[in-house]
């Protein structure tokens, strides 16, 4: 299948006053049309900055991103704007942070479609924004409610609809589900699932939750302090995790079984900063494998088997 | 079974204002046993946190009332103690870790202080062994302890919580309530937290109550697991009984609604309707409008506490005689 969005090199760095924070670091993937790319890592990996830097809300540092082969990292914005945008959207983390409260359900929704479309009538705007309601399944007598009147996952619907509502082909969705309730979650998964089958929606699902990450998935990006360490199909990485990162990552999850007694890989200490990082390995610091070299060389991300690539100079021997 | 730290009998809690009354808690009957760890699930507005504040004593004045029912630690009932009374008895007795330990902490004290205080207002102790017994409880939650003339805003999240932790565990509580102590943190922060969590309940046989909506949470930490649903708890019993054989309709759905890590599902099974308002409960099964197993008897009315093997109930007319041909 051909690739919807190819990501070479792509960096993003915000200056602070302590030195430049390498948010999104030479980060290289690519999305085949139709599937679904999962980001997982810890807060502070720059997973939201990889998703907000692809939509143009961030210019990048450097790199590309190919969108069907045109770069539209280094394009003017204007031009992003006009040509783009309706191409690629978003869906936010918050539903309760991310609507206007003045606005009713129906004027949420019709507003991207009113400045994305300027010179559309009036009762078109309004049909297209009902079609929008129809097809998350927002029912018809919510149209003149307000946010505040609604709950989490309606909400979340919302900001689904705002999103589909310029027939997009590919969608940044970061934590989309995580301000949820489990029963609620599990609704809106099934409506972004029903929607890519049924539109060929590509996704990227920026997340921190494992279970929720392997269920949409076709292939899953670990990454850490900026970098991408890990990347597979979804069923790989629980069978056979290699970076030292991603097997504590999952070792921490807790297992709702109460006959499973695992060992957990606790992580000494939190984050380093990703101000100035050192050319070592970033993780050397909480590896509890790490060796001289890993202080001393940076490792790349290389494919040690089809589909599965590795940042860790000594990946072989993790390896199953 | 060992003694109980705590009974709580047929509590009943309403929020009430000038338009409604919410009916938060209704009638839930609970024990923890001494050096037991329970864990309360359920979803958002389901009664938890009002059970841990009710405990607290900590209710919003004025609008949160306990309408009837009684909370004994150790015999004596917390409700009927002044609120003179209930201050020797929190951070002394019982200890609440909250939810979001960015607001939990005062910003403008350093953090060596906010634990000192407690220890000072309950052990009346020298201010000199206070700071000695802060910065001990500091190096147990595994921060360095020179960092007690630091501020809040130098921790990351994950040490927040801890120190969060250490003002709670400071008096050596007996009981410990922990709403959702990890819900905001990252899952390999969580696992060092909740690891400290376990040390700690085995070394000083602490008791506590685990809020979460975390079913995993519960597995790997709990004794025993309160499923609450609409202010009731609908479901209890070990963990092993709860996760080996889930008995309560909602029980089962919460389940099935959870994306595993070992097995592929395509679809997620989703619980059909809405939380239901609590201010507005039905008087038959609050599940009910839920229900996928329901009959006619469950809109008639409210089921009962049914016992489905020693030491797990269900309230699910399931279980009784008169589910047979209704």
């Amino acid at each position: 299948m051909a690739n919807l969005i190819e990501v070479k090199n792509l960096k993003k760095y915000f200056s602070t006053p302590r030195g430049m924070l390498h948010a999104v670091d030479n980060v290289t993937f690519n999305i085949e049309k139709g599937k679904t790319i999962g980001i997982v890592g810890e807060s502070g990996c720059g997973k939201s900055t990889l998703g907000k830097t692809l939509m143009r809300l961030h210019n990048p540092t450097s790199g590309e991103v190919l969108y069907k082969g045109a770069d539209i990292a280094s394009m003017d914005i204007k031009d992003f704007k006009k040509n783009y945008r309706s191409n690629i959207q978003m869906i936010f983390q918050d539903p309760y942070a991310s609507l206007d409260p003045r606005m009713s359900v129906l004027q949420l929704i019709e507003e991207p479609i009113k400045v994305n479309n300027k010179g559309m009538a009036k009762a078109e705007v309004t049909k297209k924004a009902k079609e929008m309601m129809e097809l998350v399944g927002l029912a018809k007598r919510l149209e003149m409610s307000y946010p505040h009147e609604l709950d989490g996952g309606r909400r979340q619907r919302i900001g689904v609809a705002r999103a589909l509502s310029l027939n997009p082909e590919f969608i940044v969705c970061d934590e989309p589900v995580s301000a949820l309730d489990v029963s609620i979650q599990a609704q809106i998964l099934n409506l972004l699932q029903d929607l890519q089958r049924d539109r060929g929606l590509t996704y990227m699902f920026i997340t921190h939750d494992m279970s929720v990450v392997k269920h949409i998935s076709d292939d899953i990006a670990v990454m850490y302090l900026g970098q991408m360490i890990e990347k597979c199909p979804a069923k790989e990485i629980f069978k056979n995790t290699i970076h030292p990162y991603s097997q504590a990552l999952l070792s921490a999850i807790p297992i709702p079984d109460v006959h499973l007694k695992k060992e957990r890989i606790v992580l000494k200490g939190e984050l380093t900063s990703p101000i100035d990082p050192k050319p070592c390995c970033r993780f050397a610091a909480r590896c509890p494998y790490a060796k001289d070299r890993c202080l001393a060389e940076e490792p790349k991300l290389r494919e040690l088997k089809e589909g599965h690539s590795v940042a860790c100079h000594f990946a072989e021997n993790f390896m199953h | 079974m060992s003694e109980n730290i705590l009974e709580i009998k047929d509590l009943v809690v309403h929020y009430e204002t000038d338009e409604e009354v919410v009916e938060a808690v209704n009638n839930i009957n609970l024990e923890i046993g001494k050096g037991q760890i329970l864990g309360l699930v359920g979803e958002t507005g389901a009664g938890k946190t009002t059970t841990a504040l009710s405990i607290m004593g900590l209710l919003p004045a004025k609008v949160g009332h306990v309408i009837q029912g009684s909370i004994k630690l150790e015999g004596e009932d917390l409700l009927q103690k002044s609120p003179k009374a209930m201050r020797e008895v929190r951070g002394k007795k019982i200890s609440m870790i909250f939810q979001d330990p960015m607001t939990a902490l005062n910003p403008v004290k350093t953090v060596g202080d906010q634990i000192s205080e407690v220890i000072l207002l309950h052990d009346h102790c020298s201010k000199a062994e206070a700071l000695k017994r802060a910065q001990d409880m500091l190096a147990k939650v595994g921060i360095v302890p020179e960092r007690y003339k630091d501020y809040p805003h130098q921790f990351s999240g994950g040490m927040k919580q801890r120190i969060v932790i250490a003002i709670a565990l400071a008096c050596e509580p007996e009981l410990l309530i922990a709403d959702e102590p990890t819900t905001a943190l990252d899952v390999t922060i969580q696992a060092q937290i909740l690891d400290m969590m376990r040390k700690l309940q085995k070394e000083k046989g602490t008791s506590m109550i685990m809020i979460t909506h975390d079913l995993g949470i519960v597995a790997e930490m709990c004794d025993h697991c309160a499923v609450m649903y609409g202010g009731e708890i609908v479901e209890y019993g070990t963990v092993e009984q709860i996760f080996d054989n889930p008995k309560h309709p909602y029980t089962k759905a919460l389940y099935r609604s959870i994306p595993s890590l070992d097995q592929d599902v395509e679809r997620l099974h989703v619980i059909p309707g809405m939380v239901s308002d609590p201010s507005n409960l039905p008087s038959y099964c609050t599940f009910c409008d839920r229900c996928e197993e329901k009959k006619g008897i469950c809109s008639e009315k409210d089921p009962w506490v049914i016992d489905v093997e020693p030491g797990h109930w269900t309230k699910c007319f399931q279980y009784t005689p008169e589910w047979e041909g209704k």
